[in-house]
């Protein structure tokens, strides 16, 4: 126990020194003020059609669409914004008529879509088709949650949990490089001391950063002990697996291209966070994952209580394989190496 | 003057070599940019996933096929297992007994709107007598495409800057820097090869992650005019680093406080409007990444505005940068090395 303190007060030192704690602050409080001021709560957009409507069509009066009075302009838009369909209403009932003006890169989903889209439009001129359809839902109708707070799960996963990947593979670096290791193998602290300690640092300092976010983004969350223990949790592993990968490295220019390409992997779940019908189940294997998805149903409820317990459990498991094989790493290559 | 350039940057390539590092700088950003074009179908269209169970009338599933991606599923309970997992898939049943033909869309309540309306929207207009006609504007690559093509690029330039600052930073640790210093090498000979090596790495790296993205057909005079835009970011970042980082611990400080200004704040400039984006306008970054973007327009021009704009707010700030490297560096009179 003894080792652990003074082992932590070093780390601690190191890290302070090394102005770990003052940048993942200013960074929080620069993520935390863009998110609370500079991101709105809620976009309002026209959608990626625009629409040229020549018959006066009902659904569209008042709808929430970007619409032009002429062919010219509807062309010259397209051109402006090559990520918007052209959509042109002529004829009338009943011979009701779309023409869809591609960009070209469209799938053959995309064409489906809006070729369906505009149809519905006519229905609701007296247009009929075979027999519509009824709904029931699995769950309770969850409101769409505020833009600017969905960014705080989304950066618990890529900063706060990544934040423990870098910190620790550099501390271990620095004392490889330095030699400190070579004193700490003749003291008496343990292998799982001089792991626990680094672990306990910088997952600290990444929770207060987290908590700095959570601060100006959602005080009302705060304190939340199960939002903690999934960061926490994900933190320590990711740190774990820093150290483990750094041991293989001498210094950071040969640890940087690693420490990229664990960043990009790290990052991958956000690409489901963002967009939830691109499937990409596998992603939910990745540790920020857990994290992103649970800390979204911790703050932003979406009817997926078992989301948390599951993360939670996962973290857990994750956790004590990297706690196993990082201590067992540690001691193979750097404790016993001479 | 030159030989004593070219022996700098022959130690450069020879030990980046040696320690692999010349290896990652390469496959990094091409891996990169593979990964990239892996996941631009999922990124770049809204796509929607239909799981239908296998007794729902036929025209259903065609319907929906139309549209999107349909999963036949063998039961109803497999459908409903379906929909409540944690991406957004609507399941679609066969109507209530006596009404087969009213199919019965299934969702969680939870998922985005417009995946909650698509179904419906689907299965309403199936049948309905429209007259749609489709013509493509062969307009080129979407939007995203080119802005994801001008970021990726961006970083890659920016990781040839980085590489540069941790080998300055690895002379610095090894002690080869005092041996310059007290060498008959001028600091600008010193300089002079390090952004030798910087730019051509970068340069060549930039255009041939472009390449995978985007594919052969690019304006390649207008994309390499682009990257030289993108120098100034560069090589500042990667100065930066070599200038005040004294360890790894606080390179990787550096790193992670910088890296977000770097890359992220041009992510802005394509969204913000008004107020927001005025202060863009002073960041050499902002207008690299504009040039590139334009410079990945199909048939694009070359971007002589966007490069002189780069030119102007980047170079005054890696003229103050190489000052404080040189007197850091140990090369200014009564300095010494760091």
């Amino acid at each position: 126990m003894r080792a652990l303190r003074s082992q932590l007060r070093l780390d601690a030192r190191t890290a302070y020194r090394g102005k770990f704690l003052h940048v993942t602050v200013g960074m929080a409080l620069v993520f935390g003020l863009l998110i609370r001021f500079a991101v709105p709560a809620q976009i309002e957009g026209g959608g990626s059609e625009l629409i040229q409507d020549a018959v006066g069509l009902k659904a569209l009066n008042g709808a929430m669409t970007q619409l032009v009075s002429t062919e010219a302009e509807l062309r010259g838009g397209l051109v402006e914004n090559p990520d918007l369909v052209g959509v042109q209403f002529f004829g009338s009932v009943p011979t009701p008529r779309v023409r869809l003006l591609l960009q070209g890169h469209e799938s053959e989903d995309l064409r489906g879509l809006s070729a369906a889209t505009a149809t519905r439009v006519w229905m609701e001129e007296g247009v009929t088709s075979r027999t519509g359809h009824v709904v029931e839902l699995l769950g309770p109708q969850v409101p769409p949650a505020p833009l600017n707070e969905t960014f705080l799960p989304l950066l618990y996963g890529l900063d706060t949990v990544i934040l423990g990947f870098l910190f620790a593979g550099v501390m271990v670096l620095q004392e490889k490089a330095h030699g400190t290791v070579r004193f700490y193998r003749a003291s008496p602290g343990s292998t799982s001391a001089y792991v626990a300690s680094k672990v306990l640092v910088v997952t600290g300092i990444a929770l207060v950063g987290a908590g700095v976010m959570t601060a100006l983004v959602r005080p009302d969350a705060l304190p939340n002990l199960r939002l903690l223990a999934l960061l926490a949790l994900a933190t320590a592993s990711l740190s774990l697996l820093g150290m483990g990968i750094a041991i293989f490295y001498d210094n950071l220019s040969r640890f940087f291209y690693p420490m990229a390409a664990a960043g990009i992997v790290l990052s991958l779940p956000m690409i489901r966070y963002g967009l939830p019908s691109a499937g990409l189940e596998w992603t939910r294997w990745i540790p920020t994952h857990g994290v992103m998805f649970g800390a979204r149903e911790l703050l932003l409820p979406a009817g997926r209580p078992e989301l948390v317990t599951t993360s939670l459990g996962y973290l857990l498991a994750v956790f004590l394989t990297a706690a196993a094989a990082g201590t067992a790493i540690v001691h193979g290559r750097l404790m016993r190496r001479i | 003057m030159l030989r004593r350039i070219l022996s700098v940057v022959r130690k450069d390539v020879v030990s980046g070599g040696r320690d692999s590092i010349v290896t990652y700088l390469v496959i990094s950003p091409l891996v990169l940019a593979f990964g990239f074009r892996l996941l631009l179908p999922v990124l770049e269209e809204p796509h929607v996933t239909y799981a239908v169970a296998a007794d729902a009338p036929a025209w259903v599933a065609d319907a929906l096929d139309s549209a999107g991606t349909v999963v036949t599923l063998p039961t109803e309970a497999a459908v409903r297992a379906r929909v409540l997992q944690l991406d957004d898939v609507p399941g679609v049943l066969a109507g209530y007994p006596g009404v087969e033909e009213l199919p019965r869309v299934l969702l969680q309540g939870n998922e985005a709107p417009w995946v909650q309306a698509t179904p419906g929207i689907v299965l309403d207009a199936a049948g309905a007598d429209v007259d749609v006609e489709i013509e493509s504007l062969d307009a080129g690559p979407p939007r995203l495409r080119r802005i994801l093509a001008s970021l990726l690029a961006f970083t890659v330039l920016l990781m040839g800057g980085v590489a540069i600052g941790l080998l300055v930073l690895e002379e610095k640790e090894s002690k080869t820097l005092r041996a310059y210093v007290i060498s008959p090498l001028r600091f600008s000979e010193y300089l002079m090869a390090k952004i030798a090596v910087a730019t051509s790495v970068s340069l060549v790296l930039g255009l041939a992650s472009t390449a995978i993205l985007l594919g052969t057909s690019l304006s390649w005079g207008a994309l390499l005019i682009a990257s030289i835009a993108a120098l100034p970011a560069a090589l500042l970042l990667g100065f930066l680093i070599a200038a005040i980082a004294e360890d790894q611990v606080a390179a990787i400080a550096i790193l992670k406080s910088l890296l977000f200004f770097f890359t992220s704040l041009p992510v802005a400039g394509f969204f913000a409007t008004g107020l927001w984006a005025m202060p863009l306008n002073l960041l050499t970054n902002h207008h690299a990444v504009q040039a590139l973007y334009a410079a990945v327009a199909p048939g694009a021009a070359v971007p002589w505005g966007s490069m002189a704009l780069s030119l102007a707010t980047g170079l005054p700030l890696v003229a103050l940068t190489v000052r404080l490297m040189r007197r850091k560096l140990g090369f200014a009179p009564g300095s010494a090395p760091g």
